[in-house]
């Protein structure tokens, strides 16, 4: 293995590294945080992912004033072509795949959840959820329109076309990756670090206690889980375009147990939690990727693309059963009036 | 007219199996209140065995059915035991049994991928059965096939049926549904109840499977493929009614089928968003009814189990 293999691994790992981050935060944020049991993770994620497709192929389509199926190989080229000839569209159909992920995921939360906001069951919303997003794949892998079906959609250009050579254009996305998965970082942070964040930890722990202090659940697990699907709609939108390429049968419900582990793992209600708990999970999911190939080298028939799923719901059941709170468990809140009681109670303890 | 007709034959035979397949959803969810995604992974394990039986062992279909219910009786008891059993007496909440139970239906998945893989079984298989047209009811062919599927799905939904109302067993299954606690208090051993619940409902998934591979092909993903009808039928029973899972699974196949069948020839819509259909009728249906189908009957605001 040279040199520029390993800093090729050491990247990618990072990139899908900050992908899974942003879907962990968010899914912290529901979970930990809100107590919604969001099973369709990967549905919202795939949204963004189509939304990046569908714009990059049928505006291709629009400004070339031509009508190719998406799908051929002329579209294919056309729209390579057209990235080469008009250096700064790509990056504008990135900024746009960003907003119609984000809203569009959000708009699909919403109406989901307020499909089932007459039941009082929470784990409803988690199968409509699980169902919702198995049904989106099945659709969309059979419905060509969207994207392809399957086969994919493939060709999606690079962002910055514009810096010229493709080790710097790519370059330049992975940076775009990581500074979104880090702006999702501090955003997450600052909006929980806040009377806001103990409200829907309230709610989480004790519903009818938080409707009688007027924080009305419902409306704000809405809100929760419209912001946490718009960040995973991002994160979609980026790894769309990290790999240039969108297929229905990569978004499978794995996609979303892999990020419930991540967020077990790390520690429920706690951002660094999912840092951690998501770096763990990317490790293995490359790692074994990495493994494989080494294996398949070394001519030994060891299929580990299965048994990682295998390890993996181990994993996820120890977790479960020995170490509910993860690896790093979720700490009280101390607000400043907490800190100040604390203080009083020492000194006249002395 | 007579495509039609054709393809509603089909709808009820896919939707008597798709009714054992919820049931057993049904049954877990209102008597122990374990939302247990990983009983499609039980129809899975029953459509295996069924394949392996007739294509290595030379049986014919009817003779796994038997085998296909108590092997995948065994794999959900067991699955109860090593994990959901542990789970409870830690008195964890619902959520979390849902993701032990995600991770449960990863590991039968997956463990089958294992063995289908090591053991050169080869992915979308079918089975060695063949398919005979009976007779035909003006023009209607009936094959040999529905007339095994549907009198077994009668046989085995009446005996359930009655299983629930007179037997002590079956009594003491809904007490729990009622009220665990009290169920305790009466001296009823919920853990057997429990066993009992795993072992039959994982038994009619297992037996659904065991025709339903003959269908479709033997693939370990032919579960969750399964799975979004088995919720949207169980959806329209409200989680916990079983007459109303049952007409549910009839409604979802007839609406995935035919009514898109008559959508795709009379208006152009492309079959390839049959899938939609359950999903959509699951939404209409907690929108409109939460209770489900049968809360459309009884005044009480929830249905019950069995009732």
């Amino acid at each position: 293995m040279d040199f520029n293999q390993l800093i090729s691994i050491i990247v990618s790992t990072a990139n899908f590294y900050a992908i899974w981050l942003i879907l962990s935060l968010s899914l912290n944020y529901e979970y930990g945080y809100t107590g919604i049991l969001n099973f369709g993770k990967v549905l919202f994620f795939s949204l963004g992912a189509y939304s990046s497709g569908f714009l990059a192929a049928n505006l291709a389509n629009i400004m070339a004033g031509v009508s190719f199926d998406i799908c051929s190989v002329e579209a294919v080229q056309l729209r390579l072509d057209l990235a080469k000839a008009v250096p700064q569209l790509p990056l504008l159909v990135f900024v746009a795949s960003l907003i119609m992920g984000a809203a569009l995921s959000a708009a699909v939360a919403y109406l989901l959840y307020i499909s089932t906001s007459r039941i009082k069951e929470g784990f409803v919303l988690g199968i409509i959820l699980l169902s919702a997003g198995e049904t989106s794949r099945i659709v969309v892998r059979n419905y060509e329109p969207v994207v392809c079906g399957y086969h994919g959609l493939v060709g999606i250009p690079n962002p910055y076309t514009a810096a010229g050579d493709p080790t710097s254009a790519s370059f330049l996305l992975s940076i775009t990756i990581w500074v979104i998965a880090g702006v999702a970082f501090l955003f997450i942070n600052k909006l929980t670090a806040t009377p806001y964040g103990r409200k829907l930890k309230a709610i989480r722990d004790n519903e009818l206690a938080a409707d009688i202090y007027g924080k009305k659940p419902s409306h704000e697990r809405r809100k929760v889980l419209m912001i946490g699907s718009a960040m995973a709609g991002v994160a979609g939108v980026l790894y769309a375009y990290y790999l240039g390429f969108v297929a229905a049968d990569d978004f499978t419900s794995l996609k979303t147990f892999d990020i419930w582990v991540a967020v077990m793992l790390g520690g429920v209600g706690n951002h660094l939690g999912a840092v951690t708990g998501s770096l763990v999970v990317t490790l293995i999911d490359r790692g074994t990727r990495v493994l494989r190939v080494f294996l398949a080298n070394l001519s030994i028939p060891l299929e580990t693309l299965y048994l990682r799923w295998i390890i993996v719901g181990v994993l996820m059941l120890l977790i479960l059963m020995y170490r509910p709170a993860g690896i790093i468990p979720e700490k009280s809140i101390k607000t400043l009036g907490l800190l100040r009681i604390i203080e009083r109670i020492k000194r006249e303890k002395t | 007219m007579i495509e039609i007709a054709s393809s509603l034959v089909r709808a009820l035979q896919s939707g008597a199996l798709y009714a054992l397949m919820a049931i057993g959803l049904t049954l877990t969810l209102a008597i122990l209140k374990i939302p247990n995604i990983a009983h499609a992974e039980y129809v899975t394990v029953g459509g295996y065995v069924s394949f392996y039986l007739i294509n290595f062992a030379g049986f014919p279909l009817w003779q796994t059915v038997l085998p296909a219910f108590i092997f995948s009786g065994v794999v959900a008891v067991l699955s109860y035991l090593a994990v959901f059993r542990p789970l409870k007496t830690r008195k964890v909440s619902m959520f979390i049994l849902m993701v032990a139970s995600f991770a449960v239906s990863l590991i039968i998945r997956y463990s089958i991928y294992t063995i289908v893989a090591a053991a050169n079984w080869g992915f979308g298989v079918k089975p060695k059965v063949v398919t005979n047209v009976v007779f035909r009811i003006a023009g209607i062919p009936i094959t040999d096939i529905l007339l095994m599927v549907l009198p077994i799905t009668v046989v085995v939904t009446v005996t359930l049926y009655l299983f629930m109302i007179k037997t002590l067993q079956g009594k003491q299954m809904r007490a729990v549904a009622d009220d665990p606690d009290l169920a305790v208090v009466s001296g009823i051993n919920v853990d057997n109840v429990a066993v009992l619940t795993f072992f039959i409902s994982g038994g009619l998934a297992g037996l659904a499977g065991a025709f339903w591979v003959v269908f479709t092909h033997a693939h370990p993903d032919i579960g969750l493929e399964a799975l979004i009808r088995i919720i949207a039928a169980s959806a329209l029973g409200g989680f916990i009614s079983y007459p109303g899972t049952l007409i549910g699974a009839f409604i979802v196949t007839l609406a995935e089928n035919t009514v898109m069948d008559i959508l795709n020839r009379n208006f152009g819509l492309s079959l390839a968003l049959k899938p939609l259909m359950p999903m959509i009728i699951t939404i209409v249906i907690l929108v409109l009814r939460p209770a489900g189908i049968t809360g459309l009957f009884s005044r009480q605001p929830r249905g019950r189990v069995a009732r």
